[in-house]
C-alpha cells in the first residue's frame, strides 16, 4: 500500500472545515432527511413494476393518455400523465417535486417514470386513489 | 484528501467519475473510500456489486448482488485478469443529510475519499463543498448542462467566499468520440468566460460504452477491456494527483 499523500500545508484543518460545511449547508434549497443505511445484499435493484396491473382494464378515458391535451391547474401546465411521472420520480429519488422539476425536463421525468413502470392505466389508478389530481 | 464529484445537473457523469477515479487510485495502491451521498445510490450499488464479485473471486462462491448468470456475462479476458490479480478494495458507504461525521471518519481511514453527490442544489453538495480539498464538476458539452451553470456558479462562489483554499476543477464528460467534433473546444471557451469553472482538466472523458458496461459488475474501466477508457481515467488520475500536490 502506498504512503498517504501529504496534505498541502495551506489547507485549513478538518474541524474548521466542518464548521464552514455546517454553515454552507444552510444555503441549500433542497434539504435532506438524514440516512445512513446499509442495503441488504439481497436487495439487488431490479426494474420495478406496478403492483397492480391494470393493463387488462379498458382505458376508455383519453385524459389518462400520454398525449392528452387536457391540462389541469397544478401551478404547472402539465397533464395527468406528466403529473403521475413527477410523483413517481419524486418518490423514487426522495426529492421534492419542485426539486425534480428544477433538475430535469419533463421529457426526462417521463422517461425515468416509464422505466419504473408508468403506464396509462397506472395513471388512472393513481388518479382514482387521489395520489394525483 | 477529500474529493467531491458534484454539480447541479443530473446525468453529467458524477457517479461515473467518482467510481472510475476510485478504481484507478485503488489500482495505484492508495487506500480509497467512496461515499455515496446521492439518493439514487448508484455508487453504493456499485460497491455492493464489487463486494459480491470480490467474494466470488476469493471463494468461488456466489453470494450477494451478483448471481452466476451475471458472472458468466463478464468477458473472458476480463475474468482471466481478475482471477490473476484480484480486485482492489474500496471502502463504500452511503449517507445523506448530515454527512460531516462520516466524511471525517472515512477521510481518516483513506488516502483519498471520493464523495458522489446527486444533482441539484442539495444540502449534501453544500456540505461537501465545505469539506473537500478539491471539487470536480463534471459537465457534458451540451446546452442542457450549460444552462445549469449560472446557478452552479452562485453555489460555488458562496463556498469559495468562505473557503478561499477550495480548489475547483471542471471535467468535460460524455464528449463526442469523433475526432472532427469541435463541440468540446467550444464548450471549453464558454467555460473560460465563467472564471470559477475555467480550471478545466486537460483529460476529456468521452462517450464510451465501457463506462456503462463495467458498472454492471462492480468494475471500473481499469478492470475492463477498453484501453481508451482506461487511458482516459489513468491520465485523469495523474492530473488529479498533480493538482492535489499543488499543481506540479
Amino acid at each position: 500500500m502506498r504512503k498517504s499523500m501529504e496534505v498541502n500545508e495551506n489547507h485549513d484543518d478538518i474541524s474548521s472545515r466542518a464548521a464552514v460545511a455546517k454553515e454552507l449547508a444552510g444555503n441549500a434549497t433542497v434539504k435532506s432527511v438524514a440516512s445512513n443505511t446499509k442495503t441488504p445484499k439481497e436487495a439487488k435493484q431490479k426494474a420495478t413494476k406496478p403492483k397492480i396491473d391494470l393493463q387488462s382494464l379498458l382505458d376508455e378515458d383519453s385524459k389518462f393518455k400520454k398525449i392528452s391535451n387536457k391540462k389541469s391547474s397544478y401551478s404547472l401546465n402539465v397533464n395527468l400523465y406528466q403529473k403521475a411521472a413527477l410523483y413517481i420520480v419524486s418518490k423514487q429519488t426522495g426529492l421534492t417535486k419542485k426539486a425534480v422539476i428544477d433538475q430535469y425536463s419533463f421529457n426526462e421525468i417521463v422517461k425515468v417514470a416509464e422505466k419504473a413502470g408508468l403506464t396509462d392505466s397506472l395513471v388512472k389508478e393513481m388518479f382514482e386513489k387521489k395520489l394525483i389530481k | 484528501m477529500i474529493i467531491l464529484c458534484g454539480g447541479e445537473k443530473g446525468g453529467s457523469a458524477k457517479s461515473t467519475t467518482a467510481i472510475n477515479l476510485s478504481g484507478e487510485l485503488a489500482y495505484l495502491g492508495y487506500k480509497v473510500g467512496l461515499l455515496d451521498a446521492d439518493k439514487k445510490t448508484s455508487a453504493k450499488n456499485w460497491v455492493l456489486t464489487r463486494e459480491s464479485l470480490q467474494n466470488h473471486l476469493k471463494t468461488g462462491e456466489v453470494s450477494g448482488v451478483l448471481d452466476m448468470e451475471d458472472i458468466k456475462d463478464i468477458p473472458k479476458q476480463v475474468m482471466k485478469t481478475l482471477n490473476k490479480n484480484g480486485l482492489n478494495n474500496i471502502e463504500g458507504k452511503n449517507a445523506t443529510g448530515e454527512i460531516i461525521d462520516i466524511i471525517i471518519a472515512m477521510n481518516k481511514r483513506n488516502d483519498f475519499l471520493f464523495i458522489d453527490i446527486g444533482g441539484g442544489d442539495t444540502e449534501e453538495f453544500h456540505t461537501a463543498l465545505g469539506m473537500c480539498d478539491l471539487a470536480i464538476i463534471p459537465l457534458k458539452p451540451s446546452i442542457l448542462d450549460y444552462d445549469t451553470v449560472p446557478k452552479l456558479i452562485r453555489t460555488l462562489k458562496l463556498s469559495k467566499a468562505r473557503r478561499p483554499t477550495l480548489k475547483i476543477k471542471t471535467l468535460i464528460s460524455d464528449a463526442p468520440t469523433a475526432p472532427a467534433s469541435n463541440v468540446t473546444k467550444k464548450f471549453k471557451v464558454a467555460l473560460a468566460e465563467t472564471e470559477i469553472l475555467s480550471g478545466v482538466f486537460k483529460t476529456v472523458i468521452k462517450n464510451r460504452d465501457a463506462y456503462k458496461e463495467c458498472l454492471n459488475y462492480g468494475l471500473s474501466v481499469r478492470d475492463w477491456k477498453d484501453s481508451s477508457a482506461k487511458g482516459e481515467f489513468s491520465m485523469l488520475a495523474q492530473e488529479l494527483i498533480n493538482e492535489l500536490k499543488g499543481g506540479e
